[in-house]
């Protein structure tokens, strides 16, 4: 486990840096709230930073570390609409509490990071096996791929997930 | 993650993994499976990797699966590679005494801590306070000035506080389920989430039960005590069943037991459905049994009871086991 910046380098930072980087994040997301947000995060990840010291150029750092957070953040946020128009265009309505959703939703952004970096046929083989339940003879007819295929891409997907790339 | 399994068991076990997955699988399999699993404990690890590595897609609820597919597939067209998964132990970062960083959103930074069907997990808080999480469950640990908080999402965890190595008071230590709060008031306890109501066991000490809807100064429930509360209170309170924390140990205690119970608690551990028939709810089982062994447990029953098992569906074995009349 990482050690812990002391708060005081990043209270400095915070002081100093805090102003343009929600300036800089408010021009990006359109939303001063979603920025402030953003902002926290930011700093969060700095108080985490192993190595926060040895940080030479802290505008190009805090831009970089936020720049990341954004992505995921927009990330996130692609795949809750993603998946509210796959609901709305669902035959029966799906019950589902606001915090259900927000469960489903964190769930499928891990998912979906967990996924990251696979082949498109790989992630629906691996997908439609594991959300759906399809068989592989099935999933096979779907993709339009023979069953050995199948096996070899939910094996890719498998190690994948656990942590293992294979060349 | 778990670094000290050898690269190549994992990959043993995704085959297996891959072999049960197919939707087509044999008992043969299955019992090829277990075979390899019980073999080596190093196997075992491995198979608990790869189990872990793919829980979070047992976290999407049936009746969503479709939504979710194809948001996980219209959404991957134009991804960058290599994002990576960003963790932050919470407990650990607000143990340092850093209380001035508010804000901080509940799905982004909580620290994340689940185990899969069939595993059991212990974990130390930055605080010192030990947890056991039992099979299929999920919490996230939420540590501040105000509050040791540690949010039950499912399933069960033993908590064991630790002792105060200073007079200092410090925040008080509370469980979150979705009916309301459990607060340790020195003390070690059990906290079930079930559907639409908590079970609440204590083993050392006390705890006040804050029900979310309930008024008034919270019940306190006392060593040796359970008590199951929805959020408007209480709904039955009792002296718990010996052996009931005996899973702590890996051990499923039972005492005149109806075979529904039994077999409801064993399927929690199951990575196959277990169900009871109608005709053999009512008999009663007595005796300890193996929870991380439910095929041995359920051969135990065989040998006690007139009852055996069979598939669900005999054309799709992965569809579970029903425990029947013999």
């Amino acid at each position: 486990m990482n050690a812990i910046a002391s708060p005081q380098p990043v209270a400095e930072l915070y002081r100093e840096h805090h102003g343009w980087l929600h300036g800089w994040l408010r021009k990006k997301l359109g939303c001063t709230h979603q920025a402030a947000d953003l902002v926290q995060d930011t700093f969060i990840e700095a108080l985490l930073a192993p190595s926060l010291d040895e940080v030479r150029e802290p505008r190009a750092w805090l831009t970089t570390v936020a720049h990341r957070i954004m992505v995921n953040y927009l990330r996130r946020r692609e795949l809750e609409r993603a998946y509210l128009d796959a609901i709305a265009s669902h035959p029966e309505p799906l019950a589902c509490s606001p915090e259900e959703r927000a469960l489903i939703v964190e769930a499928l952004y891990e998912i979906d990071t967990l996924l990251d970096g696979l082949p498109t046929k790989v992630r629906q083989a691996f997908l439609l096996s594991q959300l759906e339940g399809l068989t592989y003879a099935e999933i096979a007819g779907r993709l339009g791929v023979s069953l050995s295929m199948i096996k070899k891409y939910m094996l890719r997907a498998t190690l994948h997930m656990a942590g293992i790339v294979r060349p | 993650m778990s670094s000290a399994i050898d690269p190549a068991l994992i990959e043993e076990a995704a085959h297996w993994f891959v072999l049960l997955a197919s939707g087509e699988a044999t008992t043969d399999d299955r019992a090829a499976c277990t075979g390899w699993r019980t073999a080596d404990a190093r196997h075992e690890a491995a198979w608990q990797h790869i189990s872990l590595a793919t829980a979070r897609l047992a976290d999407i609820p049936r009746q969503h699966a479709h939504a979710s597919l194809a948001a996980l597939t219209t959404c991957g067209k134009d991804k960058r590679p290599g994002r990576r998964r960003f963790l932050v132990q919470l407990g650990i970062l607000c143990a340092t005494g850093v209380t001035a960083w508010q804000g901080w959103r509940h799905s982004d930074w909580s620290a994340d801590q689940r185990t899969a069907i069939g595993e059991q997990r212990d974990l130390t808080l930055a605080d010192g306070s030990q947890l056991r999480l039992d099979t299929n469950t999920a919490i996230d640990i939420e540590f501040s000035a105000s509050a040791r908080l540690i949010r039950l999402r499912r399933g069960r965890i033993m908590v064991a506080t630790a002792h105060a190595s200073s007079p200092a008071p410090r925040p008080p230590f509370l469980v979150e389920s979705a009916e309301g709060r459990v607060e340790a008031l020195g003390t070690q306890f059990v906290v079930q989430q079930e559907s639409g109501s908590t079970q609440v066991t204590v083993l050392q000490a006390r705890v006040a039960l804050h029900a979310s809807l309930a008024k008034g100064s919270p019940p306190i429930l006392a060593a040796g005590e359970t008590a199951r509360f929805g959020r408007q209170g209480i709904i039955s309170q009792e002296a718990a069943r010996p052996g009931s924390s005996a899973w702590i140990k890996g051990i499923l205690v039972a005492d005149d037991m109806p075979l529904a119970d039994f077999v409801a608690e064993l399927a929690r551990y199951s990575s196959t459905p277990l169900e009871c028939a109608p005709a053999v709810r009512q008999l009663r089982i007595s005796g300890t049994y193996p929870l991380v062994d439910t095929e041995e447990a359920l051969a135990a029953i065989g040998r006690i009871l007139p009852v055996s098992t069979r598939p669900l569906r005999p054309a799709d074995p992965a569809a579970g086991v029903i425990v029947v009349a013999r």
